[in-house]
């Protein structure tokens, strides 16, 4: 009974573990770094979740184009897009997209390696998805 | 005591993002008083040219959002033709030398290229700008008040000489 318990105890703080891991983790490894934007807004919660709202929208419209443009293979439309979101990505501090949509718009621009156009484009959807939804987040706790 | 100075400047760019931290970034230069007036489209600033920017911020792709919306080169072309004296500074996501060196050739008063530090370079060479328009605006408006003087000068000889006709 005792040996059961110190088994139960053993796992149960295993699983402690890793849900803590896993939260040091995800707090660890956050898509978004709002320093720079901190930096540009000088102090202005306003213009902070001005220009957050901006990206959200901008960036929304652009991923649904850039995932247009892939279904028609219109790699002109991709390079056009790669090359609008690559300075707003900065400004949200998207570091998991700042080689990613150079290398996408050199593709694209060239038209060459489907591919990996492909993997890139899809790469570049599924980040800037879940830094919105990290962004939503920030904006929420800004507005209280 | 610092002198405040006046600048118009448009910032022309469709990246509704970069143009908002750019209006906010530069909004607050010491020493300025800066009207600021963004466009996303290259067409929208040139119908506003009537309001005589000292500086305009022209971003070189703008057709991305509208595929046949003219380009930051053509509306360059169009605003040296227009507004010879208006200071561009062209800017691209991307430093290419073939964009920088066509943009200097059409009459671009600079090249940014979008970079980490591209807000920091557009606001001090707007700072240095509104330093020399300022400096500009002065020299006319002495250079205008010495012509009407000549002027002046000119009329009351003219006079003195019918009158002195006259009398004799």
């Amino acid at each position: 009974m005792v040996f059961g318990g110190q088994i139960a105890s053993f796992y149960e703080n295993k699983k402690l573990i890793k849900i803590i891991m896993e939260t040091v983790a995800k707090e660890g490894n956050r898509l978004t770094d709002l320093s720079y934007l901190r930096t540009i807004a000088k102090g202005s919660n306003e213009f902070i979740l001005k220009l957050i709202n901006s990206f959200i929208v901008q960036t929304k419209e652009e991923i649904a184009k850039m995932q247009n443009s892939l279904q028609r293979q219109d790699w002109e439309g991709i390079h056009s897009t790669a090359h609008k979101i690559k300075p707003s990505l900065h400004f949200v501090g998207i570091a998991d997209l700042k080689e990613p949509i150079v290398e996408l718009e050199a593709l694209a621009k060239e038209r060459k390696d489907p591919d990996t156009i492909g993997e890139l484009v899809h790469k570049v959807v599924d980040v800037c998805t879940e830094a919105i939804k990290e962004l939503q987040e920030e904006a929420g706790k800004l507005k209280k | 005591m610092q002198v405040q100075k006046e600048l118009t400047l448009f910032i022309v760019d469709d990246d509704r993002v970069f143009a908002e931290a750019l209006k906010h970034f530069v909004s607050d230069i010491e020493n300025v008083t800066m009207d600021i007036h963004v466009f996303h489209t290259g067409e929208e600033c040139l119908t506003h040219l009537n309001k005589s920017p000292d500086v305009i911020i022209l971003d070189y792709y703008l057709n991305s959002s509208f595929p046949n919306a003219i380009n930051g080169l053509e509306v360059l072309k169009k605003i040296k033709t227009e507004k010879p004296r208006t200071k561009v500074f062209m800017l691209s996501a991307q430093d290419n030398i073939e964009v920088a060196m066509n943009a200097m050739k059409h009459g671009a008063f600079d090249y940014i290229s979008k970079s980490e530090s591209a807000m920091l370079k557009i606001r001090n060479s707007i700072a240095n700008v509104g330093t020399e328009s300022k400096a500009a605006k002065s020299l006319n408006k002495k250079v205008s008040v010495y012509k009407k003087l000549n002027i002046a000068i000119i009329i009351v000889i003219v006079i003195l000489f019918i009158i002195s006709r006259i009398v004799r």
